[in-house]
């Protein structure tokens, strides 16, 4: 079978101490799709984002991107072989304008042109277009030249995965892109990140399982450290270990 | 034609103030120490306001360039471009050994790791008595004529002429500032300011911007340190030492870190009213203590942040400000355990 | 050899006295995160107390009492007025203003004191020396490791055997827990400030008929306290204690071998534990 695998993670590990985080993970997620990754509190989700952005050092196995190792590669280099992520916690330039956010994040892209410290941003044309786009395209063109941290909550999550799309990744991580989103909010959230998966590959952790449920081509679901079941979203939600994983957890 | 945004705006503020200050200023060595220390300040502003780094290393930069530059003159009987192009050079890699390590930590270990290479700068340069002179200093610098592919422009004898020549080089420098801070380089350093690890997640290795940051501040100090070594026809072992890189950090806070002329407000600041104050009462020193206490509660903007703020209200709007002070960064704050643990 | 003997002995005393000093430094730092550089300024203020006490009164053991209780209070009355306001702001915020309020400090020892340092004398009942065998050494010395000692030993059993020290340990841990136990975090803060401070006065007060009051001893011994908690490790007591005699005896030893040096192993030192080790050697990570 011709899989296309992106990203893979081989027998991923890690522990703090003597609590053990993960458990051997193997992980692979197939170009093109939009693949979530859920579990109840504690499954070692976080962990495992971490340890694919490069945020923590696995304690065993690999993880694979495009056939590369990049287990130990920083995670400011990860933006340059096609890889971006999205954080949990709201984490963006608090003081700048909207629109400076995503240049900067553009701009990331080429370090070498970004030590240029003798030219002028209007000279390197490239992150303001893409800015330009982006602001278009994620609805904040009227919000362009406010201090991102004016945004509404909602704006904030919305710029936080704009933030992500920037460096034209060829795969996106978004750590539970809703967190902390109102309940009106949400059905931009979900459009865009569905939109994201025609031309990206997405790996996303998400709590809320609406939107799980109607945007994933494939769920992994986590449970104390290990993978429990993998599969198509029907085949997931009828799974009885599932269930039982979530027992005393509302779905 | 469109004049370059870099000459626009402070640039002309600069500019008028370069030419009055003479004539406002009760003597002429006074505004000529004034513009020394602006170029000074500037250079830490380049890292607190611009980069978020507290750095106590200023003096070693400073002293640093003043043996530079008087070493320079005396032994190798070099010109005075030559000294001050050496002292540029010299206070760039020091900045680039001093910066490289001490940004390996966050937070107030950066500032401890700073604090200690100012002390062991001190301690090298008080040890080191048969280059520095020690405790004496090195005595009887001279300060060469201005020659220019060995046309000689001026003799910079008299105070008046030194002044337009360091007032030519603190104009050039504002400009480079300007210009360094609106490009690609500059924007990136508020970035990182503003959120480091966003910084490195959208692709900076912040390390590397540090480092220049550091370099490109350490040139500008040290070439302070230089002209204030010609100024006195001494370098005494004070310029290496970590008052005066604490003296450096309080004009660039005084002035204001959300602007480039901030820094030139608070060195003319402190060095003026130090000036004034001590002649009439010694231990104005308290006075600046209690400054010190009033920037922190009530105007974290410093001076350029006041002057900003009553713009505003005469205009009837606030929110043009571009760079924001160091005070409204929420990310250099440690409010938490956690962020405290991190920074390790 | 009892060169030798007499420098470990003066080392073990410097030492005592730079963990006095350090230990409230680092208590603060592992409670309230929160770095102090107006710290030696209590420490030059316990000197200066003492030498006003025993010049009006002639009794050092007077000022052994009262000057470090002054200082505390006054560490209080900073704290719970000014420094209180500043907890949430950036470190260089906190860093200026304890600067600050340092610099108002020294310049009011010197519009009180003069410029020109004092000198203390040693109590009476301290005076002369102890011989042993060809050995001599001056009681003073011997009575500030003693009585230092005895402080420590207080200090550890306040801090691991009372309510008080379980708050403080249990806040350097995490703080929201402890405000959650229904304790007034603001008041905890309040006293652990108090104390350090206090501390720094009472090391002012045993280090003043040894090295006389100045102006400019605050300073000074600042940097020299934070090499100290550099080295054990902040928030850690046991680390300023090992890192006090540490420095204290490094410093009494190379002085005698080779003095300039001494300040720049030091502070190297504390370059090379920050890189290497940032937590120190009793830190946690």
């Amino acid at each position: 079978m011709s899989d296309n695998f992106i990203l893979e993670t081989s027998d991923l590990g890690m522990a703090y101490g003597r609590f053990v985080a993960l458990f051997g993970v193997d992980l692979k997620v197939q170009e093109g799709t939009i693949h979530a990754v859920i579990g109840p509190n504690g499954a070692g989700k976080t962990t495992l984002f971490h340890c694919l952005t490069g945020n923590r050092l696995p304690t065993s196995g690999r993880v694979m991107f495009r056939d590369a190792d990049i287990t130990r590669m920083p995670s400011h280099r990860r933006i340059g072989i096609g890889m971006s992520r999205s954080f949990q916690i709201t984490s963006l330039f608090q003081n700048l304008s909207v629109r400076e956010n995503l240049r900067l994040a553009a701009q990331g892209r080429h370090m070498v042109k970004a030590m240029n410290f003798w030219g002028s941003v209007e000279g390197y044309p490239e992150p303001l277009e893409i800015s330009e786009e982006l602001l278009d395209r994620l609805g904040l063109m009227d919000r362009a030249d406010v201090i991102a941290g004016e945004l509404s909550h909602g704006q904030q999550r919305i710029l936080e995965v704009g933030m992500a799309m920037a460096a034209k990744p060829k795969m996106l991580l978004l750590d539970e892109p809703t967190s902390g989103m109102g309940i009106d909010d949400i059905p931009a959230m979900t459009r865009l990140i569905k939109e994201l998966g025609h031309d990206h590959t997405v790996l996303l952790i998400e709590h809320n399982m609406d939107i799980v449920m109607s945007i994933s081509s494939i769920i992994s679901v986590m449970h104390q450290g290990r993978i429990l079941v993998e599969g198509a979203p029907e085949m997931v939600q009828k799974d009885e270990r599932v269930r039982t994983a979530y027992l005393g957890e509302a779905i | 034609m469109k004049i370059p945004r870099f000459l626009k705006g402070t640039t002309i503020a600069s500019l008028v103030a370069v030419l009055i200050l003479p004539f406002v200023l009760p003597s002429t060595s006074l505004a000529i120490e004034v513009l020394i220390f602006s170029i000074a300040a500037l250079g830490c502003n380049l890292l607190l306001g611009y980069t978020g780094l507290l750095s106590f290393g200023q003096g070693i930069f400073f002293g640093m360039g003043s043996y530079a530059t008087s070493l320079c003159l005396q032994r190798l009987d070099a010109g005075l471009v030559t000294s001050l192009l050496l002292a540029f050079v010299v206070g760039g890699l020091v900045a680039a050994v001093v910066g490289g390590l001490s940004i390996r930590r966050r937070g107030i270990y950066f500032v401890m790791l700073t604090l200690a290479f100012a002390q062991m700068f001190y301690f090298m340069a008080y040890t080191a008595s048969g280059l520095t002179g020690g405790d004496n200093g090195l005595l009887d610098v001279p300060r060469p004529p201005l020659r220019v592919f060995g046309f000689e422009i001026s003799t910079l004898g008299a105070s008046l002429s030194y002044y337009v020549f360091v007032a030519v080089l603190f104009l050039a420098i504002f400009v480079a500032l300007r210009r360094i801070i609106h490009s690609p380089f500059g924007s990136t350093l508020l970035a990182i300011r503003d959120n480091e690890e966003r910084a490195t997640a959208i692709g900076y290795n912040t390390r590397y911007f540090k480092i220049v940051a550091f370099m490109i501040s350490g040139s500008i100090t040290a070439v302070a340190g230089g002209l204030y070594a010609m100024f006195l026809n001494f370098a005494p072992l004070s310029n290496i030492e970590h008052l005066m890189g604490e003296q450096i950090l309080f004009m660039t806070i005084i002035g204001g870190t959300g602007s480039l002329f901030g820094s030139f407000l608070g060195a003319g600041f402190l060095i003026v009213v130090g000036d004034v104050l001590s002649a009439i009462w010694p231990r104005w020193l308290m006075l600046l203590g209690f400054l010190l206490i009033a920037i922190v509660l009530f105007m974290r903007g410093g001076l350029w942040g006041c002057i900003e703020s009553l713009m505003g209200r005469f205009r009837g709007h606030q929110n043009t400000k571009k760079d924001p002070p160091l005070s409204e960064s929420p990310t250099g704050s440690l409010s938490t355990k956690e962020e405290a643990k991190n920074e390790r | 050899m009892t060169l030798y003997l007499f420098q470990v002995l003066n080392g073990l005393g410097l030492g005592m006295i730079y963990f006095l000093i350090a230990v409230g430094l680092s208590i603060i730092f592992g409670l309230l995160n929160f770095v102090n550089f107006a710290h030696g300024a209590f420490f030059l203020l316990g000197s200066y107390f003492c030498y006003q006490v025993v010049a009006l009164t002639g009794n050092f053991w007077l000022s052994l009492l009262i000057a470090p209780v002054i200082v505390g209070a006054i560490a209080w009355f900073a704290e719970s007025n000014l420094l209180n306001r500043v907890y949430n702001l950036p470190h260089a915020f906190q860093i200026l203003i304890t600067l600050g309020m340092a610099l108002v400090i020294q310049e009011s020892a010197i519009m009180v004191w003069g410029t020109v340092g004092k000198n203390i004398a040693v109590p009476d009942l301290l005076q002369g020396i102890v011989q042993m065998g060809d050995f001599a050494y001056p009681i003073y010395r011997l009575f500030v490791i003693s009585f230092s000692a005895v402080i420590a030993l207080l200090l550890w059993l306040l801090l691991e055997r009372t309510r008080f020290g379980a708050l403080v340990r249990a806040g350097s841990e995490n703080t929201e827990m402890v405000s959650l136990l229904g304790v007034n975090i603001f008041k905890l803060f309040s006293i652990t400030f108090g104390l350090g401070a206090t501390l720094a006065g009472l090391a002012g007060v045993l280090a003043a008929p040894l090295r006389g009051a100045d102006p400019f001893m605050g300073a000074e011994i600042l940097g020299i306290a934070f090499v100290v908690v550099v080295i054990g490790g902040m928030g850690s007591f046991t680390g300023a204690l090992v890192g006090g005699l540490l420095v204290g005896l490094v410093q009494s030893i190379m002085s005698s071998l080779w003095p300039p040096g001494v300040h720049l192993m030091i502070y190297g030192s504390m370059a090379l534990v920050i890189l290497i080790r940032p937590y120190g050697l009793f830190g946690r990570a």
